[in-house]
């Protein structure tokens, strides 16, 4: 039996051959993680799971009141409340996943100095945890559209290729910023006011339409930029002025950082028991 | 590849920041650094970098070279910081190594710590499933061996508890359990034996007994060379990042110990006053150089001594104390009332005591030797000190069952008074 058994090889200075398949076999693990941490968040709370819907609902709420009535922002027809929580969404989720995947290898200190398995799990789980939330978030928009006076199009055929987009860069930016915050610690305290910030240079609660033409170039270096407007579009058909210039820059930027950050983070997770 | 384990030239290097005390570097710390050394490039474009001399070289391993065979049950001994548990991260591959490659053969599960990943908030049944994951068990397998689990840890009533109710106890044991029902072609474990009551340990050892019977390869790190004498068959002795020692565990423990305690089998030197010189002191077991006994093991003590002044009162013999420095057996000249007097003549003397190890549980032991006038002097008490190292063999628990160390010792003398064989 035993000259059937896999080899492996380490090697000084080389990611192990092999890691996606690693990291494939391990899928069990990715969701038993996603799958504790949701079920931690929501232990010792009286009501529960529930707050996994009422939490997105409560914030979208919120946006609405801020922006809407005190704000009077221009939303391009659509109903503003519907507006906004086609933009919170995303929003929302990177946010969200950004704050908490950066930390992610730090609060799993203990795993990673004694045991092994292909450590771009321990993100990619977190992120897990935050696409339930904006899963229960898109269902209850769908949900609401039609008592709000928005009908369905052919253009919520793009939300697939859109939710990909929004996966890729938020994933990018975790395998970044979580990586980073193993040697320096200072991303923790950089992560939370890059996130307020980011909510304003991005157009969650006004329409990209608003930004001077000559900044506009700058603007959408914002890769948020395109996926927020690919949602709006995909929910109510409308489209910003420069909808394609902006989706594609989106695109070139999410892949951009998607492939650099995931091999960042092979280089790097081979010193991660070393440093954390 | 016939090996489970073969490195080679394995090294890993670590840098010690001798300027910061924990070695944590932050942005700014770096920024400044990196602007502080571009500056003095363009002041003085042909000098080396500054840098070099803030932080220290320093090699937890140093060319290890190690193999392991299929169905090897391997103790890592050596003392603190001699890079056992490096060698063990590497191998499990937390850590990776700076220079050298290994081969690895199937799959690999390592225990480095008891319950590794056990979330507070979540139930034993709960952590059960994560932590399984966690060591690499998939979903099926754990339900599949969940209620092997349960019955192992001997937490079944509280299952359904979240674990930060339960005592560490219970953690240990339902970690362990775990642990203990994965299916690994190796296993890795690392001193987690340390916790737990003595019977549960020996519910640990018997089970890494039945791994290594599957012909499971184990590899074990303990400062405890009893455990590690009842469990591997081969050793590996590191000492400052090297390999000094590899091979049958008993030759491994001998060097080991050899470097490590203060005390020899073997004493020489010249002791005593007017009346009586001492020589040489020495313990031996059966004519072999080992450097502890097992239980049971017949052990010689010789003393060489000269008698210059003969006088009725001399008396020696010998002290055994244990190591909270309690005396807990003797033997003089004087109790062989018979012959006292001809130890105790004018002349060059060689004398032997045997001394039945059967009677002594494991530990470490001294052995005094003790001289005096009766009632009048003490000529020497502590100038010649033996060790007296004493393992339980054990063999029974190396072949798969395991059988109770405590208790003395009676031996294996067993005959037949009248036998019928049909």
């Amino acid at each position: 039996m035993s000259d059937k058994l896999p080899i492996i090889t380490i090697e000084a200075g080389h990611t192990q051959k092999g890691y996606l398949q690693n990291v494939y076999k391990s899928r069990e693990l990715l969701y038993f993680l996603a799958w504790r941490d949701i079920i931690v968040r929501y232990k010792q709370a009286f009501f529960g799971i529930a707050w996994a819907i009422v939490r997105p609902l409560l914030n979208m709420l919120a946006f609405t009141l801020i922006f809407n009535r005190i704000a009077h922002l221009e939303s391009e027809n659509v109903n503003y409340a519907l507006f906004v929580l086609a933009g919170m969404l995303p929003w929302q989720f990177f946010s969200g996943s950004v704050m908490d995947t950066s930390n992610s290898l730090l609060t799993n200190a203990s795993l990673i100095t004694k045991t092994y398995f292909p450590r771009i799990i321990i993100p990619l789980a977190q992120l897990g945890v935050h696409f339930l939330d904006f899963s229960i978030g898109f269902i209850c928009l769908l949900i609401l559209m039609p008592f709000m006076g928005a009908g369905f199009g052919l253009s919520l055929l793009a939300l697939p290729l859109l939710i990909v987009l929004l996966l890729m860069l938020s994933s990018a930016v975790a395998f970044w910023l979580s990586s980073i915050t193993v040697q320096y610690r200072d991303v923790r305290f950089i992560v939370p006011f890059m996130v307020q910030f980011g909510i304003f240079i991005s157009p969650v609660g006004y329409s990209s339409n608003l930004i001077p033409e000559k900044w506009k170039w700058l603007y959408f270096l914002n890769p948020l930029v395109g996926i927020i407007d690919g949602f709006r579009f995909a929910f109510f058909g409308v489209a910003t002025t420069d909808f394609v210039f902006s989706l594609v820059t989106s695109i070139f930027v999410t892949l951009g950082l998607f492939i650099s950050g995931y091999f960042y983070f092979l280089k790097k997770e081979r010193y991660f028991a070393d440093r954390i | 590849m016939k090996n489970m384990i073969e490195t080679h030239n394995l090294s890993k290097k670590y840098l010690i920041c001798s300027n910061s005390e924990e070695g944590y570097s932050t942005l700014v710390e770096t920024m400044a650094r990196a602007a502080f050394s571009f500056f003095q490039r363009l002041k003085n474009p042909l000098k080396k970098k500054i840098e070099k001399n803030r932080t220290q070289e320093f090699w937890a391993l140093r060319d290890v070279n190690i193999e392991i065979k299929p169905g090897d049950r391997v103790g890592i001994i050596g003392r603190n910081g001699a890079g056992k548990s490096t060698l063990l991260k590497i191998l499990s591959r937390i850590v990776s190594p700076t220079s050298g490659h290994i081969k690895i053969r199937g799959r690999v599960a390592s225990l480095l710590e008891v319950g590794t990943g056990f979330h507070p908030e979540l139930t034993g049944r709960e952590n059960i499933f994560l932590n399984g994951a966690i060591l690499g068990m998939g979903k099926q397998e754990i339900i599949k061996k969940f209620d092997e689990i349960v019955e192992f840890s001997e937490v079944g009533k509280f299952l359904d508890t979240p674990v930060k109710r339960f005592s560490s106890g219970m953690i240990t044991r339902l970690g362990f359990a775990i642990a203990a029902h994965l299916d690994p072609d190796l296993l890795i474990v690392d001193e987690v034996l340390a916790v737990g009551d003595a019977l549960f340990q020996q519910k640990c050892l018997k089970k890494i007994n039945e791994m290594g019977q599957h012909g499971r390869t184990v590899i074990f790190v303990s400062h405890d060379v009893g455990s590690i004498l009842s469990i591997c068959n081969k050793g590996i002795y590191l000492s400052g990042g090297k390999v000094i020692d590899q091979g049958p565990i008993e030759t491994c423990v001998n060097t080991y110990m050899r470097s490590y305690s203060l005390q020899t089998l073997d004493w020489e030197g010249d002791v005593g006053d007017e009346h009586i010189r001492f020589y040489k002191a020495g313990l031996r077991s059966n004519g072999q150089q080992k450097e502890f006994f097992y239980q049971g093991d017949p052990t010689k003590l010789e003393i060489e001594y000269e008698v210059l002044k003969q006088t009725k009162d001399l008396n020696l013999g010998i002290g055994i104390w244990n190591q909270r420095n309690q005396l807990i057996a003797r033997s003089y000249t004087t109790d062989d009332i018979l012959n006292h007097q001809s130890y105790i003549k004018k002349g060059k003397h060689k004398l032997t005591l045997n001394i039945d190890s059967g009677i002594f549980h494991e530990g470490d032991y001294l052995i005094k030797i003790d001289c005096g006038l009766h009632n009048s002097k003490n000529i020497i008490s502590d100038s010649i000190v033996l060790k007296y190292p004493i393992y339980v063999m054990d063999k029974s628990t190396r072949d798969g069952h395991l059988s109770d160390r405590d208790g003395i010792f009676l031996g294996k003398n067993w005959d037949f008074i009248s036998s019928e064989v049909n």
